[in-house]
């Protein structure tokens, strides 16, 4: 596209990403711009025109980059703009909280030889941040115009087109590049300047030390350029030789190297004593020696109280709508069809009782995604990991596993790729060893069942419960790994960067809550829909059978079922619903709901009155809504608005629970479930990251570990009465 | 200062992650991120971040798995 106006001078903006350069743009240009596409490239350009003092300038908005390395499209754009088109000058635009990197571009502006002035954006957040900026000293330094602006509040643009406009200047410092670089330079800039580009003969001469191939390409002209190109390759040889690296690797070092003395010279912080910040305040509270520890675990008791019973009025009204509303108009429309029986089996008892029966608790996952998602937001979890390190280094443990830890909350996949951010091997493998012991947000539904069938006036202080149980037995997990399997290994230091405190915005929390919800629900419609289907089958087999207890399914889980006797739950719809739980813990309800709710018999239809049916899933949620805001409104000290416990209601699937379970053999069997081996996806990350032995030790261990606390839970639950 | 990086990175067991190597080498976060880039962009380190195929084969999320994306798990190494 033409970019030149006439007469009128161009500039051009160039920047950082997100360093504010297109808002100074927007409001030096307003609605005078054009916006198009750089020549034969997909990437967008936008052109305007300014006004300063009766002059009139084109402005350019050249895409964003780090650099001018033209490693990417943008940076070639910018960099073959500015040395084809030849501006009148170049504003970078560089971002004031940022200064050290954003200075890179700016110096290598210079280095193109364009006439160039600096605008240090973002000014009034820099100051409330406590930066100071010499902007003087910056100014003798860099040898060019520096004017501080705020581009959202349009302050200091008329400085700075004026600058732009009188005083830029095209003989600004230049980095000192070291003898043997200078000396190549100084022989290469004379031939340059007669043969190749007159404008910039000190860029191109370091361009063509570096081998820059659109620069060799230009060597290609003439015979002199040829030998031109041929000497500058003989002395980055020679120079390689003697820095034992390549010229393009040493002249960005020494360019780094002088941006960082730069940026070392000219910014400080101002923030004292006298001057904390919030963040400082809070966190002399929360990252506090004494009151750290009391403090997290009663923000996570908090998340936990809130999940149980803020979501449990919205699971009693999803399983009103699964298990009644919507099985029953299936099982209404198949007999109306005079559907096969075991079609109307296999879509009541096997997809709606499987699916349904995890979907019923979608909503105490977005609760718990939602709390998590503000601790995470706010900054909170970061000093989580970090409360957590003196404890874990009081234990002798690695202060920094407890990160990969806390990530294996929502799912241990992930917590066991994260110790690859750990130093050694020793250190990611036993924390590794450790992670799967942390309650994945898929073991939830388990323990929200199973506390509200069994324990109803303290369902929340169990499934809590639970989760601290998880915490201390991959603590002792550690230290008893660290005294035997890895014994002799040294502490390394934990560095953990603290993030500002800041108010977690609505549209962010919901938008994380979803994305971790999402998964949940797109394994429902996948994995659980697929578990459901084959556990129905294998209950169904072989065609015929009279008694669920006789069906493959059965019958295999049966052989197994005598080892959990002591344990309380030694029958072989518990061990068949844990074997599936291999797959995907979500499936060891949805095997439940199967085998519970689900039976031989096909669903005897009931008359339909959908009109009815509609005004109670209407009501329903309303009702729902009410009581859950009552619930999270009770939360606050004094305040009583709920009778009840406020944990989940009776589902059909705790109805079946408490037939089929003593609420001793519910405890074992919910610890057994925090414990024993992990789903495939865990064994797989086990695998790709320590190796298979250390995977199959990991499964071993945890279903060994998961017996012997399921006795001790069920012998001390029977003790207890 | 890259190739006072590359040095560390010879001399680490592994990959090492920004923050740490930040703190290591006492540089602002922001300005090591640029040099790293530029590192990766000469082809003299690598950027790992994302999951592993074979760790979460059962998962569906192809890559953009939310906790993953919500740790700071890119690490760099030597190429």
């Amino acid at each position: 596209m033409a970019v030149r106006a006439g007469a009128q001078p161009l500039v051009v903006l160039a920047g950082n990403p997100n360093a504010g350069k297109s808002t100074i743009f927007n409001a030096l240009t307003g609605a005078r711009q054009h916006v198009g596409n750089w020549p034969g490239k997909t990437v967008a350009v936008s052109s305007g025109t300014a006004h300063w003092n009766g002059t009139s300038v084109t402005l350019v908005d050249l895409p964003g980059t780090y650099s001018l390395s033209a490693h990417s499209l943008e940076e070639t754009i910018a960099r073959d703009f500015i040395l084809e088109e030849h501006p009148d000058v170049a504003i970078v635009v560089a971002d004031a909280t940022n200064l050290e990197r954003n200075l890179y571009l700016a110096v290598q502006i210079l280095e193109l030889g364009a006439p160039t002035t600096l605008a240090l954006n973002m000014m009034d957040a820099a100051e409330a941040d406590g930066t100071i900026i010499d902007v003087d000293l910056l100014q003798r330094l860099l040898g060019i115009p520096v004017t501080p602006t705020v581009g959202s509040k349009r302050r200091g643009l008329e400085d700075l087109l004026q600058q732009a406009i009188e005083q830029a200047t095209p003989q600004p410092r230049t980095v000192d590049y070291g003898q043997e670089l200078e000396q190549a330079i100084a022989a290469l800039q004379p031939e340059i300047a007669r043969l190749i580009d007159p404008r910039a003969p000190r860029y191109t001469a370091l361009k063509l030390l570096e081998g820059d191939p659109r620069i060799e390409a230009l060597c290609d002209q003439s015979p002199a350029a040829v030998a031109l190109r041929d000497e500058a390759r003989a002395a980055a040889q020679r120079i390689g030789t003697i820095y034992g690296d390549d010229v393009e690797l040493l002249i960005a070092d020494r360019r780094y190297g002088y941006v960082h003395g730069l940026a070392h010279q000219v910014v400080t912080n101002s923030r004292s004593a006298q001057q904390r910040s919030t963040t400082d305040r809070i966190d002399d509270l929360v990252a506090h020696r004494a009151l750290g520890l009391p403090i997290f675990f009663g923000l996570m008791a908090l998340v936990f109280v809130l999940t149980a019973n803020a979501s449990a009025p919205f699971v009693t009204w999803i399983d009103l709508v699964v298990n009644q509303v919507l099985a029953g108009w299936v099982t209404a429309v198949l007999t109306a069809v005079s559907a096969p029986a075991w079609l109307l089996s296999l879509l009541v008892d096997g997809v709606l009782a499987g699916v349904g029966g995890v979907m019923v608790f979608l909503p105490v996952l977005l609760v718990l995604y939602f709390c998590l998602a503000v601790l995470e937001d706010s900054g909170y979890m970061a000093r989580a990991a970090f409360v957590m390190d003196r404890l874990m280094h009081l234990l002798g443990l690695h202060g920094k596993s407890f990160i990969p830890l806390v990530v294996g909350f929502g799912c241990n996949v992930p917590g066991i790729l994260a110790t690859r951010t750990l130093e050694n091997r020793r250190d990611r493998l036993l924390t590794g060893l450790m992670v799967p012991l942390m309650s994945c947000a898929a073991r939830l539904p388990i323990y929200v069942i199973f506390a509200a069938a069994f324990f109803p006036g303290n369902a929340a202080l169990v499934v809590f419960g639970l989760y601290v149980l998880g915490i201390a037995l991959a603590v002792l997990s550690g230290l008893l790994f660290r005294r035997t399997l890895f014994a002799g290994t040294a502490d390394s230091l934990f560095v953990l960067e603290l993030p500002p405190y800041r108010m977690p915005a609505l549209h962010g929390l919901v938008t994380h809550m979803w994305r971790h919800s999402e998964e949940f629900v797109r394994k429902a419609a996948t994995l659980i829909l697929l578990a459901s289907i084959v556990v129905w089958a294998l209950l169904n087999l072989p065609v015929g059978v009279d008694d669920t207890a006789d069906s493959l399914f059965g019958r295999a889980a049966g052989v197994v079922a005598p080892l959990f006797a002591p344990l309380g739950f030694g029958n072989w719809e518990a061990t068949g619903s844990l074997a599936t739980g291999l797959v995907a813990k979500e499936v060891v309800i949805s095997s439940m709901s199967v085998i519970y709710l689900g039976d031989n018999e096909a669903p005897e239809p009931q008359p339909v009155d959908v009109a009815a049916d509609l005004r109670a899933v209407v009501v329903g949620f309303g009702e729902a809504v009410l009581e859950s805001v009552k619930v999270v409104i009770s939360i606050l000290p004094g305040v009583d608005l709920v009778s009840h416990d406020g944990a989940a209601g009776d589902t059909s699937l705790s109805i079946a629970l408490q037939q089929n379970f003593s609420p001793a053999s519910a405890a074992a069997f919910l610890v057994f479930v925090l414990i024993y081996a992990p789903c495939i996806a865990t064994v797989g990350a086990l695998k790709s990251e320590y190796g298979g032995r250390w995977a199959a030790f990991s499964i071993f261990y945890l279903t060994a570990l998961a017996w012997i606390a399921g006795l001790v839970a069920y012998r001390l639950a029977l003790w207890l009465g | 200062m890259l190739r006072q990086i590359l040095r560390t990175f010879r001399e680490a067991p592994g990959p090492i992650s920004l923050p740490l190597l930040a703190a290591q080498l006492d540089i602002e976060p922001s300005a090591l991120d640029g040099m790293l880039l530029e590192l990766v962009a000469m082809g003299r380190l690598t950027r790992t971040e994302g999951i592993e195929p074979v760790a979460c084969a059962a998962c569906g999320t192809e890559g953009n798995c939310p906790y993953l994306l919500s740790t700071d798990l890119v690490c760099y190494a030597l190429a």
